[in-house]
């Protein structure tokens, strides 16, 4: 939209190009920034360490395996070479079948193998074992379980079946005699019977899982570690020139003894160059003792310029500032400047706890008094004393008492200025209002407006003929009503009786103003408007005569 | 001309932030100077009796932008908060405007080719100002105010930015 712009107060924020130019390089830079961390991560020499330390152990760890079954079997049953071999092919076949490593297949041969059996019986034995660990623990189970299970089922061959009847088999008695009197062969074959009963091809089943697959990736990858572990030990031994592990042992030793012997001569060696300084201060200071000397002897006075000499010299060995030594630092000056510091970093800690004490004191007195302003909201809302002047100012009330409850209603609003206007104008409605009332006590009775009226002699002629009366008679007394009288007759008599009766009644009115008696009641209208000023206007024959006697 | 009022955008930032009733008062002051400026533009705005009658009616997407004399009036107005930087990077911290198409034409017809043609001659009011800051409402009573508007905000900034640095938030 077509938008015109007058701008008042401007900002210079830097040219848009250099803006996206400063953008796009910080982006870049933050790209290759990352780039280079992943790349540092990945290819980091520390990492290449790591993963080559874990793939020497992995090989090793693997070598041990085998060394222990081979072991096992040559001493224990007294094994061939080739049924050592056939058992390593078959813990590789096995690992290509399911989703055991071969470690873990070669430990439990080995297990298997601390009971003396056969290798065959291994041989039987092993699959089966392998469907039961992978069924009871996932394929993720450790070469430890793999030891305790194969524990296990080894007791069982040998009559002891707690750790399978524990885990849910079921044996029946023909079964376990079998077992208890049976060949090894025989035992053998009833203990894989009884697994192959419930996880037969469990570990085989297993490789086509997700789960499964992920251990075969895992498997891969430790294979290749050790295949790389057996490169490395490989590669150590051709660069050291030895032909085998224990020679590079050996050569390992004497590279760290060589260390060791050259840490040491580091040491004499630090130790020789202290005493060459030591001794090069004192040829200095002693140079410059000749130097003095010899220049007194021209001069006269070379004391000044001898000892700047002495003291940039000492400066240069001993460190110290003005010298080309003022970089080193003495091991005392060492031990001050640490001091030092840490004195700088207690007072630091102090202060940063001081402020943050003050910070949390100046919360807490912040709640308090938020805490207290709505304490105070909530008791206003509940002052009932207020509410009562609120209620009665809205009644019908007089002027003095508006005032003293407004009064009263600024004191508890602790409003100052407002209180002592209302209280002088509460004093002057006071004074005001008993002037009123002394005057009006003191206003002499008012005369009867109607005292000289009478009735017009027509009126009473016409009254006394329709009455059948004479006039004197009828200003004499009241009207004698008699039955014989009609309804005019009898209402004209009553008329006339009312009004004789009211000309000859005493009204005596009493009006009582704060409480006294005064001469005459003054409408709230009026005292209204003299309370403003405005007296004239009071009409006190307003509606009564002052007290006093309406004469007839 | 503009005056370019460093660290003015930052500072309202801060007040924003740290200290709202500061905001709010020299908001207020801002305002207090802008609004009659605002006010005297609208005044220049001609009825819709005064316009070409062609020209005036309701806009509609696409068509020839048209006049409405309430819009146009409502159209100006003070804006306390930045805007994008132009071509150039600048910014304006505090500004008056125009918004509307219509009330755009009337303001700035006759710039360039100056007071000739079938409509430029119809409209009511006077060119006032030079340049870019030529126009028949806004920039008229831009350049009546003479600057007062201008010094009055920067003044209430100046107050502002005093008082903030004097509570040292």
């Amino acid at each position: 939209m077509a938008e015109l712009l007058i701008p008042i107060t401007t900002e210079f924020k830097g040219k848009k190009a250099f803006g996206d130019a400063n953008k796009a390089t910080s982006a870049l830079d933050k790209g290759v920034k990352k780039l280079g961390a992943s790349l540092a991560a990945a290819f980091g020499a520390r990492a290449i360490i790591n993963y080559g330390k874990a793939a020497v152990r992995a090989s090793l760890q693997q070598q041990a395996e085998q060394d222990r079954l081979n072991q096992l079997l040559t001493v224990g049953v007294g094994a061939t070479a080739s049924q050592v071999a056939a058992l390593n092919d078959q813990a590789n076949a096995l690992e290509k079948l399911g989703v055991v490593t071969a470690g873990n297949i070669t430990q439990t041969q080995s297990q298997l193998a601390t009971f003396n059996l056969q290798t065959s019986t291994i041989e039987k034995l092993t699959p089966a074992i392998l469907d039961y660990v992978t069924a009871e623990k996932g394929a993720t189970a450790s070469t430890e379980q793999f030891k305790q299970m194969t524990n296990g089922l080894a007791q069982a061959l040998n009559g002891n079946f707690t750790s399978l009847t524990r885990v849910g088999f079921v044996i029946d008695e023909n079964t376990k005699k079998q077992i208890r009197l049976g060949t090894e062969s025989e035992r053998a074959a009833a203990i894989v019977d009884v697994l192959n009963s419930t996880y037969k091809d469990f570990n085989k089943n297993l490789r086509d899982t997700p789960a499964g697959q992920m251990q075969v990736l895992a498997m891969a990858a430790e294979d290749a570690q050790t295949i790389i572990g057996e490169g490395l030990l490989d590669s150590l031994m051709i660069l050291s020139g030895d032909t085998s592990v224990e020679d590079l042992a050996v050569s390992m030793q004497e590279l760290a003894t060589n260390t060791s012997k050259v840490i040491t001569e580091l040491a004499k060696l630090g130790r020789a160059t202290a005493n060459f300084f030591s001794e090069g201060f004192n040829k200095v200071d002693q140079t410059s003792n000749n130097i003095t000397n010899f220049l007194d002897r021209i001069t006269g006075n070379s004391d000044r310029i001898a000892r700047r000499n002495v003291g940039q010299a000492g400066r240069l060995f001993g460190g110290g500032s003005g010298g080309a030594g003022g970089n080193i630092e003495t091991a005392q000056e060492r031990a001050r400047r640490i001091k030092f510091e840490n004195e700088q970093k207690r007072l630091s800690a102090s202060l940063l706890a001081a402020e943050n004490k003050k910070v949390k004191a100046e919360k807490t007195r912040l709640a308090l008094a938020k805490a207290q302003l709505a304490l105070g909201r909530a008791s206003k809302t509940l002052n009932l004393e207020q509410i009562s002047i609120e209620a009665a100012l809205k009644g019908s009330i007089s002027e003095t008492d508006r005032l003293s409850l407004l009064l009263q209603k600024s004191i508890l609003d602790e409003n100052a200025t407002l209180a002592t206007q209302l209280a002088d104008q509460l004093e002057a409605a006071i004074k005001r209002q008993n002037d009123i009332r002394s005057l009006l006590l003191t206003t002499p009775e008012a005369p009867n407006p109607y005292r000289n009226w009478t009735l017009p002699q027509e009126l009473l002629n016409y009254t006394a003929s329709s009455l059948g009366v004479s006039v004197a008679q009828l200003q004499a007394a009241p009207v004698a009503v008699t039955p014989t009288f009609s309804d005019a007759q009898m209402e004209l008599a009553s008329a006339y009786n009312a009004a004789k009766a009211a000309e000859d009644q005493l009204i005596n009115i009493q009006v009582y103003l704060d409480g006294d008696i005064v001469g005459g009641a003054v409408r709230e209208s009026s005292i209204n408007s003299s309370l403003s000023g405005s007296f004239n206007t009071v009409n006190r024959t307003s509606r009564f005569a002052p007290e006093g006697v309406i004469p007839a | 001309m503009p005056t370019e009022l460093r660290g003015a955008n930052a500072l309202r930032k801060a007040l924003r932030k740290f200290d709202p009733d500061l905001d709010k008062e020299v908001r207020g002051e801002m305002v207090g100077f802008l609004k009659p400026l605002v006010k005297k533009a609208r005044g220049y705005m001609p009825a819709n009796s005064s316009m070409p009658s062609n020209f005036v009616g309701t806009s509609v997407a696409g068509g020839f932008p048209k006049y409405d004399a309430t819009i146009s009036r409502r159209g100006v107005g003070y804006k306390l908060t930045p805007t994008k930087p132009n071509r150039q990077g600048w910014i304006a911290t505090s500004s008056i405007r125009n918004k509307t198409a219509g009330g755009a034409i009337f303001e700035t017809s006759g710039r360039k080719s100056g007071n000739t043609g079938n409509f430029t001659p119809r409209l009511e009011g006077q060119l006032v100002g030079s340049g870019k800051m030529q126009g028949r409402a806004m920039f008229r009573a831009y350049k009546e105010d003479e600057g007062k508007a201008r010094a009055g905000v920067i003044k209430a900034l100046e107050k502002a930015a005093a008082k903030f640095n004097a509570k040292g938030i």
